[in-house]
């Protein structure tokens, strides 16, 4: 098998969308100066963790070239991707780079069978000559996910449960053999019970095929579970960013603290007796100047609402926030 | 004596297709009972029943589901009401003001084109008798005072509303008449992890407040454990396992039970975690005996023979399992 290792880089990624016309014009930062690198150091599971509404998915969907950003540069091993216009370059950069949707039941057509979408696949991209070899790498791709020709040929979406089809939309995804799989929630429309066997994949497709996974979640569980680095995003900024262990095992930023206090405990010794500051509404918190944190954070200071933080580093790891400038 | 009392109740959908009949048994031999001032959470994977199990009990049977057998009882106070009777009267005394049902994405049920304000009018002006209607606006004000919701969201119209604030607008309209069951399902499954612990503590203040009856249904067993007081676990239109919250997760007994929770994904622990192996069976064709049997480690031969009985291991810890009451000897 080839090495699969190559670099994702994101420098100062900036998209701006413009709100309402004539009178009422506002604009809204959906990602604001945005900078990480995938894969540096070999394949690595990455997440990108934050509320609905962060401007992750409009991260994500700049990543794979779907939205041309304002500012700012992705390149992909080397090569400028974020504003590519020939088709042959962006075949070969969809090639390497595959996208994983929220959910399986809206990925595919209801009126096509599930076998259809990997062979189609596999002719854009003119996997194999003919059918007996097509038919090979597609099997090869969903024993990858666990699942074989034999259990899908002939079935249509809705004859599969949510885990299974959301393996079967992994499994399109490698067909190409890509490098970098860029997953938006996958998990979050898969039943709890079989939320694991999807991680368990991305773990496993990291390990045996050499494949960097960035995974899209609010859930911080599984992203622990899963995921070698972490970045946390506030209503379009990272706020905070190093390996998954320090970041969640003893968080800096209010937020991050936040968003771990959320995740539900399977343990009745730990329920939620606190009560926690909740957002309204979501321009009030992006019109918000100085840090966007500052309407829900219990550390609330005069600066946080008229600038706003830089990035400093901790340990290794980045803050973006007041309490720790001055360490 | 329990509130709310269902005894064997089978609920199947029942469909005709190219004049070949197609039954699919969402609901299948359930009995369970739900006492004053509790909350109970069913719980399982989707496509289980457990929607199916709430529309039954909320009385919202409508072709094709068919109810083949069994009953629903209300006991308010010293009336008592079969839910499922052919008398409609019975059925019908039954208001918003006792049940109240959060339906399942009930976030994007808002009408887009009026403002929050309009739809709580519409809401209490339909459900309260003409002389009340001037309470209106009190009514408004309290439930979002006690609930500590800003009155900024009265003037909004839904899209202004985060999803979270969204579905919190919607639990506070469906318990505004203070009713006395409120069934809940998947309030918080549609939302990130912050809205759904706003969600979460929301239904708690409410529950506290009014002191009703709630039913939760979800997924995910982390709500379970820090909402319900007690918990039936529903697996392919059975349920398998009924305890005390605190039990389920201390000492859970049914082998579905015991993947459900050892798969679950916890902040600080890299260890591997396997889930439940296999795909859930079809319900048009449940496997015989035991449903269970096909995914389960430990299926003995009488799994494959008849349904197990549902019996108490003790201390109303209830479990549906044959290979559980052999080793037990219950």
């Amino acid at each position: 098998m080839k090495s699969n290792t190559k670099t994702f880089e994101v420098r100062d990624l900036t998209k701006v969308y413009n709100i309402g016309g004539g009178l009422s014009r506002s604009k809204v930062v959906a990602v604001n100066r945005a900078s990480f690198t995938l894969g540096d150091r070999g394949p690595e599971i990455f997440t990108l963790a934050g509320e609905s509404g962060s401007g992750k998915t409009t991260l994500a969907r700049i990543a794979l070239g779907l939205v041309e950003p304002t500012s700012g540069n992705i390149q992909y091993d080397g090569k400028e991707i974020a504003y590519i216009k020939g088709r042959k370059q962006r075949m070969a950069f969809m090639r390497e780079v595959q996208p994983i949707f929220q959910n399986p039941f809206e990925t595919f057509n209801p009126l096509k069978k599930v076998y259809t979408y990997l062979y189609e696949t596999g002719l854009n991209y003119n996997m194999a000559a003919g059918k007996s070899e097509m038919d090979q790498v597609i099997e090869d791709a969903l024993v990858a996910v666990g699942l074989s020709l034999e259990e899908i040929s002939g079935k249509y979406p809705h004859e599969f449960s949510g885990g299974q089809l959301q393996r079967s939309s992994i499994a399109r995804a490698l067909i190409t053999n890509p490098s970098t799989l860029i997953a938006d929630e996958p998990v979050s429309m898969v039943d709890a019970s079989m939320r694991m066997s999807i991680v368990n994949l991305f773990r496993e497709l990291k390990e045996k095929r050499d494949v960097s996974v960035m995974y899209i979640t609010h859930d911080l569980a599984t992203a622990y579970y899963a995921s070698d680095r972490i970045s946390i995003m506030l209503r379009g900024n990272i706020v905070e960013m190093g390996s998954v262990e320090e970041i969640l095992d003893d968080p800096l930023h209010p937020y991050t603290r936040l968003l771990l206090e959320s995740v539900p405990e399977p343990d009745t010794d730990q329920k939620w007796e606190k009560e926690i500051a909740l957002s309204t509404f979501e321009e009030v918190e992006y019109a918000q100047i100085g840090c966007k944190f500052a309407g829900r954070c219990p550390h609330v200071m005069e600066t946080c609402r008229k600038k706003a933080p830089r990035d400093i580093y901790v340990d290794g790891r980045l803050v973006n926030c007041y309490l720790y400038m001055k360490k | 004596m329990a509130v709310i009392d269902v005894r064997e109740l089978t609920a199947h959908y029942i469909l005709g297709l190219y004049g070949r009949k197609k039954e699919i048994s969402a609901v299948d031999n359930v009995s369970f009972g739900i006492n004053k001032n509790e909350i109970l959470g069913i719980a399982g994977e989707s496509g289980c029943g457990k929607t199916t199990l709430i529309k039954v009990l909320f009385g919202m049977v409508k072709l094709p589901l068919i109810v083949l057998g069994g009953s629903v009882t209300y006991n308010f106070g010293n009336s008592s009401i079969d839910l499922l009777s052919s008398e409609a009267s019975d059925a019908d005394s039954i208001g918003w003001q006792d049940v109240s049902y959060i339906p399942q994405g009930s976030m994007s049920v808002l009408n887009p084109v009026r403002r929050i304000e309009s739809t709580f009018r519409d809401f209490i002006e339909t459900n309260l008798p003409p002389e009340e209607k001037d309470e209106y606006e009190r009514l408004v004000k309290d439930q979002l005072f006690i609930l500590g919701l800003p009155f900024e969201v009265l003037k909004s119209y839904p899209h202004q509303l985060s999803g979270g604030m969204r579905q919190r607008v919607i639990i506070a309209l469906a318990t505004v008449l203070k009713p006395r069951v409120i069934f809940a399902d998947e309030p918080s499954s549609a939302l990130d992890v912050v809205a759904q612990r706003g969600v979460i503590q929301l239904l708690k203040k409410i529950q506290r407040e009014q002191q009703n009856i709630m039913v939760l249904v979800s997924h995910d067993m982390g709500i379970h454990a820090n909402l319900t007081d007690r918990v039936a676990i529903m697996y392919a239109g059975n349920i398998v396992e009924e305890a005390r919250t605190k039990d389920i997760f201390k000492g859970a007994l049914h082998p579905y039970t015991k993947y459900l929770i050892g798969s679950l994904p916890k902040v600080g622990d890299k260890l591997y975690k396997a889930s439940v192996p296999g795909p859930p069976p079809p319900l048009a064709n449940p496997p015989k005996g035991c449903r269970f049997h096909p995914r389960c480690p430990h299926a003995l031969d009488i799994c494959r023979g008849d349904p197990p009985m549902f019996v108490d291991a003790g201390d109303g810890h209830k479990v549906a399992c044959s290979f559980v009451a052999k080793e037990m000897g219950l």
